[in-house]
């Protein structure tokens, strides 16, 4: 963990708003992202981080520092509100799932490779969300977060090396189910 | 196709600035660790809470003592003493009423209450006496002898007399 960032928690800890807004500003993205690709609907990826935030602002002071940078606390909360999410939810989902959003509802894609990108990326986003929730997990984190695998293991409670076998197994899964629909 | 630079082309993922400036300002207005109340906030809530509970004790305890010790109690502990609860008084006022019963009434009545028979045997020459003007005076109409009874001495003569 990076000193400047140590010290942003133990100055939120105190309930100094300015450090948690820096981390805020920090996370909030790569949190958002990873939600997004899981529910695939944008006003209830909005909420779900909302939530995670919301949840690690009221509990800064339980936050141990364990050597793992901040946002492996910030995945594990979203991860369980995900999970609750489907939990209670799964009605609303389905309903959701209906009116699918495309992927250019939420990226910015220049003009000029609009069309060919927006095809490649809507493909690849439904192919992740076909798969199992643990796979998901491991490659929005390793291949669109540049996350470690030490960083990961920690996130999914496993050992490091489950994780590169799950990696391995959801690569060549998602590679499948490409080239299937492809 | 490179599966892996494709995924990081869903980094270009980016939240709506609006939506997320406003949860930052709603998540932050948030107070992480409410100040606790002060002492004199928490032994005013304690006193409040106490005769609160200490009131719905004694209204328990009054009820049920009304419940099962009844007006008697009432009038111990009562500090007001009515004329209309004087014991004494009522008694007093009861011994005082004149209620004298009629003996010439109960006299009269006495022996009707003991023979109820003579009743009906006045009943029985009644009807003896009638249907013998009738006899007299309508000859198509025929009354049997039986009713020309002699009055019976008791209930159970005068029904046999009728059943003959």
């Amino acid at each position: 963990m990076i000193d400047p960032e140590k010290d942003l928690i133990e100055k939120a800890k105190t309930a100094d708003q300015t450090a948690f807004g820096i981390l805020y500003d920090q996370y909030n993205k790569q949190i958002y992202r990873f939600i997004l690709l899981k529910v695939s609907h944008r006003q209830t990826a909005e909420d779900i981080t909302h939530q995670v935030f919301l949840s690690a602002w009221l509990n800064i002071r339980g936050y141990k520092n364990q050597g793992f940078p901040f946002s492996t606390w910030l995945y594990r909360i979203a991860r369980n509100k995900i999970i609750d999410f489907y939990r209670t939810k799964r009605e609303i989902v389905e309903i959701d799932d209906e009116t699918n959003q495309k992927i250019t509802d939420y990226i910015a894609i220049d003009t000029a490779e609009k069309a060919n990108r927006t095809w490649e990326l809507e493909h690849i986003k439904k192919a992740i969300t076909s798969l199992k929730p643990e796979y998901q997990d491991i490659l929005i984190m390793r291949f669109i977060e540049d996350m470690s695998i030490r960083d990961i293991a920690k996130i999914i409670e496993k050992s490091e090396g489950a994780v590169k076998l799950i990696q391995h197994r959801a690569m060549e899964q998602l590679k499948n189910i490409i080239h299937k629909k492809g | 196709m490179n599966l892996e630079q494709s995924l990081r082309q869903l980094k270009k993922i980016v939240p709506d600035e609006q939506a997320m400036r406003k949860s930052r300002g709603i998540i932050l207005a948030h107070d992480p660790y409410p100040t606790p109340p002060s002492w004199a906030t928490r032994i005013g809530s304690l006193i409040v809470e106490n005769v609160q509970i200490a009131t719905s004790i004694a209204l328990t305890s009054i009820t049920i003592l009304l419940f099962t010790s009844g007006p008697s109690f009432l009038e111990k502990i009562s500090p007001l003493k009515f004329a209309s609860v004087d014991r004494s008084a009522i008694t007093a006022e009861a011994e005082a009423v004149d209620i004298q019963i009629k003996l010439a009434d109960l006299a009269y009545n006495e022996p009707e209450r003991l023979t109820p028979v003579p009743a009906l045997a006045v009943l029985a020459k009644k009807i003896t006496a009638v249907s013998a003007n009738e006899t007299s005076t309508t000859t198509s109409s025929t009354i049997p002898e039986a009713f020309a009874i002699e009055s019976p001495a008791s209930v159970e003569e005068a029904l046999d007399t009728l059943s003959q």
